[in-house]
């Protein structure tokens, strides 16, 4: 038997799939880091969450990541791209490019694709759920509302979150998202 | 009334929808395997669906050990041996199954070669317990489906074995790959989820569990029979009914062997015809002769296939002609594509007889050869 005949096939890469996640990816980290300071709801939430406490959403495997720790002063910083180094209390994993994809293009909401099972996460599950809140409002600050509405599990009445607060914030986190430290965490993921 | 003393066993994990193909190596990840071997047939790769399981691979760091695609419409232990050679060259770790029943017989024929030291799998068909560890099995059903390739069963060389270490321990269903090749082979793979569903309901050992499955799958059947023939590759249907295929193939499992699985294993197997095609023909017919030789009522197949509206408003007492009925209606909607009466192969009677009695060996005495008989006297008659 020739075993030629049927060689071995190495997987290619998805390289744009991946640098838009990674760009997604980015814009979040940031925004969330500014949501912190700008929400009170978001603010809320690290404020349940431990000092120290740092979490990652990645796509499965080897990336890219996005990682947030909340430091000891209290403050909600985006640490990056590189998991090196870093003291991971939550892992949060899409299990592949293709899923992540379907999230981050909001063909589908990160609550329903915790339901289609597209998530590993490691570590402590309430505290992956808040993060999942965390990143609904985020998205509702960052999208407009026809995208939003598809991107997360229900968009809040405007009860909730008027309409005034809504863009003020939106100009806020977008502002504070692509200026204050920016530089800094380029600089330290290079 | 139904048994609780039962044993029901469905080791699969069922991974279905849209992303399913890529979440193979998160799966195989599960078992500790990073390098699979694909078994598939001439068939799949001409319609280039091997490429679409490549292609879910990307960037997934998993290599594919390579794709053995020989297999034909038939399981044979030489090739069994060459797609094992092909495992140990190759260092892989696990097995991918792309196709219909032969396919999958032959990937478990290899799992059997790779896992197990002695090299001769037929010693597990003569009755040697298969209690060693296997490699994974990734099943991933394409169309022409031979209805038992979720179950525990294997088939190479016209025999014959089933053990619980033979259920493949992931089934993919994604809608790139469920598509049928025609109607004819979408109405095939249908009539044969159909048989094993019934076969599984009517059969002394059901038990709610099995039932479970069972209802799911005739009433996906139900639904999306006559839209699959209409529309043999939408990919919506095709993914349905291969969900509905994949339950009723472990329901079967559960369940002891029907009359019309083995005699229509037995007539495929001595004309060269395919099983579906007895199988459409054989089961109007058996339950006909169900009804007529025990005269018990069995409502169960109405609440299956019509669901509970419309099982509440029957009458207690037609509750099991009308369920029989509804079975042959819907077995009646292949009426276009599949042969209808067994009078219409010619087939010589000796044969039929041979079929029977070889049959009616294998039931463990559940059914003797002059039931199979009868069944195929009222096959040869046409239907109403």
């Amino acid at each position: 038997m020739n075993i030629n005949k049927y060689p071995e096939i190495q997987p290619k890469q998805k390289i744009i799939k991946k640098i838009y996640i990674f760009i997604m990816l980015f814009i979040v980290g940031r925004a969330i880091e500014a949501a912190a300071k700008v929400d009170r709801t978001v603010k809320d939430i690290f404020n349940g969450l431990p000092d120290g406490f740092t979490f990652y959403l990645g796509v499965n495997p080897g990336g890219p990541y996005m990682v947030v720790g909340k430091e000891k002063d209290g403050t909600v910083k985006y640490l990056g791209w590189k998991l090196y180094g870093k003291k991971i209390s939550l892992a949060m994993r899409i299990k592949n490019v293709e899923s992540a994809i379907k999230v981050f293009t909001f063909q589908e909401s990160t609550a329903l694709a915790y339901n289609y099972d597209r998530f590993i996460v490691e570590g402590d599950l309430p505290r992956a759920l808040a993060i999942v809140r965390v990143l609904d409002i985020v998205e509702v600050y960052l999208l407009p509302k026809i995208i939003a509405r598809l991107a997360v599990k229900r968009y809040p009445h405007w009860s909730e979150m008027s309409p005034m607060i809504k863009h003020t914030g939106r100009i806020r986190i977008y502002i504070k998202a692509f200026t204050t430290g920016l530089i800094r965490v380029i600089l330290q993921n290079l | 009334m139904k048994l609780f003393d039962y044993r029901f066993f469905s080791h699969s994990k069922i991974v279905s929808g849209s992303c399913a193909l890529e979440s193979i190596p998160a799966e195989l990840e599960s078992y500790d395997a990073r390098k699979p071997l694909v078994i598939t047939g001439k068939d799949i790769t001409r319609r280039g669906l091997e490429k679409k399981l490549i292609k879910s691979f990307y960037d997934s760091g998993f290599p594919l050990g390579g794709i053995y695609d020989e297999v034909r419409d038939y399981a044979g232990i030489g090739l069994a041996q060459e797609a094992a050679h092909l495992f140990r060259e190759r260092g892989c770790d696990s097995l991918i199954s792309l196709g219909g029943g032969p396919v999958m017989d032959t990937a478990r024929a290899v799992n059997i070669l790779v896992s197990d030291a002695s090299n001769d799998p037929f010693r597990f068909f003569d009755g040697t317990p298969l209690d060693i560890k296997m490699k994974p099995l990734a099943l991933i059903p394409t169309c022409c489906s031979g209805g038992l390739e979720a179950g525990n069963i294997i088939t190479l060389d016209n025999r014959q074995f089933q053990s619980d270490s033979l259920y493949p321990d992931v089934i993919i269903l994604d809608k790139r790959m469920t598509p049928a090749c025609s109607s004819r082979c979408a109405a095939e793979s249908a009539v044969l989820a159909m048989d094993n569903a019934i076969s599984a309901l009517l059969d002394n050992k059901s038990n709610p569990m099995n039932d479970a499955f069972i209802h799911a799958s005739l009433q996906f059947i139900s639904q999306n029979l006559a839209k699959s023939m209409r529309r043999p590759k939408n990919k919506k249907i095709s993914l349905n009914m291969a969900n509905a295929g994949v339950m009723a193939g472990i329901a079967a499992s559960n369940a002891g062997p029907g009359l019309v699985r083995l005699l229509s294993e037995e007539l495929s197997r001595s004309t060269g015809l395919s099983r579906g095609v007895f199988t459409a023909m054989l089961l109007p017919a058996a339950l006909v002769y169900r009804d007529q030789k025990s005269g018990s009522s069995d409502d169960s197949l109405l609440l299956a296939l019509k669901g509970m509206d419309v099982f509440s408003g029957t009458p207690e007492s037609k509750r099991s002609s009308r369920g029989i009925e509804s079975a042959l209606d819907l077995m009646g909607m292949t009426k276009k594509l599949i042969p209808e009466t067994l009078a219409a192969l010619n087939i010589p009677y000796y044969k039929l007889e041979d079929a029977a009695e070889k049959a009616a060996a294998r039931s463990r005495k559940n059914f003797s050869s002059e039931d199979c008989l009868s069944v195929m006297g009222l096959s040869r008659q046409k239907r109403k």
